[in-house]
């Protein structure tokens, strides 16, 4: 009989502790959402480096949310300070009562999460992509910078239109960035200006960065013409080694010194453009560029999704975040296109304004979606390097507008 | 409300001219620092061509041309023309070459190169 009960007790301990009665219906709608995310993964391929951990991440957290639990300190009452309970023990006197302290370890997630908290996984991610860049396209047509500024004016916008919708100056600023149309500069704002936002505003980044395809091209051909559309502009001029090697050290220099806040990822952006353009360490430049970039793609996408638990992502706000993301987003397309228009009309109609779209980050993407678009009216018409040029600026472009929310906000 | 349209305008404002002015501030700097690179550099191929524009002179005279395409002319595009003479002297580092004439080959398969433009341009 014995043996029965103690066979039953352990049975209900087990289902006290299994999820079926700590999860509440939250939890059981953001795993559909995140299995819902990795089917965009997977069978899409909707940014599956990122969306694919993110999913999984998300569907971890709320299966067992003390995966992101931080450390705690318990404190026990004891009789006295030689109780044998308390040996090993830090014992701390409060008033008349004494207590040893009692330490539970963080969930391993919650150890990962604190490379995205403190700021360090997005700068990494930053000297990988920059060991990827050729910024070429960029230093033989310096006015591309130009279209990479004008595309970050949606950040801008966005971030008044969540002033007025009721989200606090910090959140403003973290939603406005999506706009910015790059994944480790939202996750790094975000990081230090609203934290509590990090799941919702991380999911619609790389969400609409994979539906750039779709979200651009109309807003392209509404505001330009046939005409506009079929410009072939001139080859680009070769670009010295020289040259190359200059550019991020000059860009940090300038950066830095402008605003210093944007300087962990301008630097960083950089710094692995150097590894790359110097040519003599190339050991490093493919190790930033593979592996290491891997394994903080991999902590950053696993940890940014377990922020994303039901109570967090199942309110008002995160409709309001994805709604706002995507008008920063159109906006940052938008305001790219109508400086195109601008050079187009300045040099003459040399310059087709569809590579202004291309200013909002989102590199290689954005870059190929205005060539493809160009292509339609001009089959013959390869813009693809000329849209890297203000595709690169954008990533420098959406690093400094980041440099200037967090100095005025945070 | 009205704090709400001061920060929003204060933040619009000041993010649109801090943006431009960095970017504008490095448009300037790599513009002038391209063209100084590109000056230096092409001095110095001028200094280093000089000498050998001579000898080319000189060769020209009295040396049998060592490469020659045979075909009829079908353009008169000067700067093509140059661009194709710089390609072939580039390709055979000596100024003992004279081109005759020059004509557009017939299109090789091109399957791999339409491949690569594919693969490369392919926007999703």
């Amino acid at each position: 009989m014995d043996i029965w009960n103690g066979f039953v007790e352990a049975l209900k301990g087990l289902l006290d502790q299994s999820g079926f009665l700590a999860l509440s219906w939250q939890n059981y709608v953001m795993m559909a959402i995140a299995c819902f995310l990795m089917y965009l993964a997977i069978k899409k391929q909707y940014e599956p480096l990122l969306l694919l951990p993110i999913a999984f991440g998300m569907l971890l957290v709320n299966l067992y949310p003390d995966i992101m639990g931080a450390p705690n300190i318990n404190l026990v009452e004891i009789a006295s300070a030689d109780d044998p309970a308390a040996k090993g023990h830090v014992i701390r006197e409060i008033g008349e009562k004494i207590y040893y302290e009692d330490p539970t370890y963080g969930g391993l997630l919650y150890y990962l999460y604190q490379g995205v908290k403190l700021g360090i996984y997005p700068p990494l991610i930053f000297l990988g992509i920059g060991c990827m860049t050729d910024f070429g396209p960029l230093i033989a047509n310096p006015k591309s910078f130009i279209l990479g500024a004008a595309a970050q004016i949606g950040i801008f916008i966005t971030f008044i239109g969540a002033i007025f919708l009721g989200f606090t100056q910090a959140q403003a600023g973290a939603i406005g960035i999506i706009g910015g149309a790059d994944g480790p500069t939202a996750i790094y704002v975000t990081s230090k200006l609203a934290p509590e936002l990090l799941g919702p505003i991380a999911v619609a980044a790389y969400s609409y960065m994979a539906l750039v395809p779709i979200i651009q091209p109309p807003i392209m051909k509404a505001l330009t013409t046939k005409k506009e559309r079929s410009v072939v502009m001139a080859q680009l001029r070769p670009v010295s080694k020289l040259e190359k090697i200059m550019f991020p050290v000059i860009v940090v220099i300038i950066v830095a010194i402008a605003l210093p806040s944007a300087a962990p990822l301008v630097g960083m952006l950089m710094l692995g453009n150097i590894f790359k353009e110097s040519g003599v360490v190339e050991r490093i430049s493919k190790t930033a560029q593979n592996e290491l970039m891997n394994i903080i793609t991999i902590f950053l996408g696993v940890t940014v999704g377990a922020t994303a638990t039901g109570t967090v992502f199942l309110t008002p706000k995160t409709l309001g975040i994805i709604a706002l993301g995507l008008f920063a987003f159109c906006m940052g397309t938008a305001f790219g296109v109508l400086f195109g228009k601008i050079m187009y009309k300045v040099t003459g109609g040399k310059v087709n304004p569809l590579i202004g779209s291309a200013g909002v980050s989102a590199v290689p993407m954005a870059a190929r979606v205005a060539n493809k678009v160009g292509q339609e009216e001009n089959p013959g018409n390869f813009l693809l390097m000329h849209a890297m040029g203000p595709n690169v600026a954008g990533v420098i472009g959406s690093a400094v507008a980041a440099g200037v929310l967090m100095s005025i906000l945070g | 409300m009205g704090d709400k349209l001061t920060l929003s305008l204060t933040v619009l404002l000041t993010g649109f001219a801090v943006v431009f002015a960095v970017l504008l501030i490095l448009i300037g700097i790599i513009k002038l620092y391209g063209t100084i690179i590109y000056n230096i550099q092409n001095k110095g191929l001028k200094k280093k061509n000089a000498p050998q524009a001579k000898s080319a002179v000189v060769s020209d005279k009295v040396m049998e041309p060592i490469l020659t395409v045979d075909a009829e002319p079908e353009t008169d595009d000067d700067e093509l023309i140059a661009v194709i003479s710089a390609a072939v002297y580039s390709m055979y580092a000596s100024s003992e070459v004279r081109i005759k004439s020059i004509r557009k080959a017939k299109a090789p398969s091109n399957a791999w190169r339409n491949a690569g433009l594919r693969d490369n341009l392919r926007p999703f």
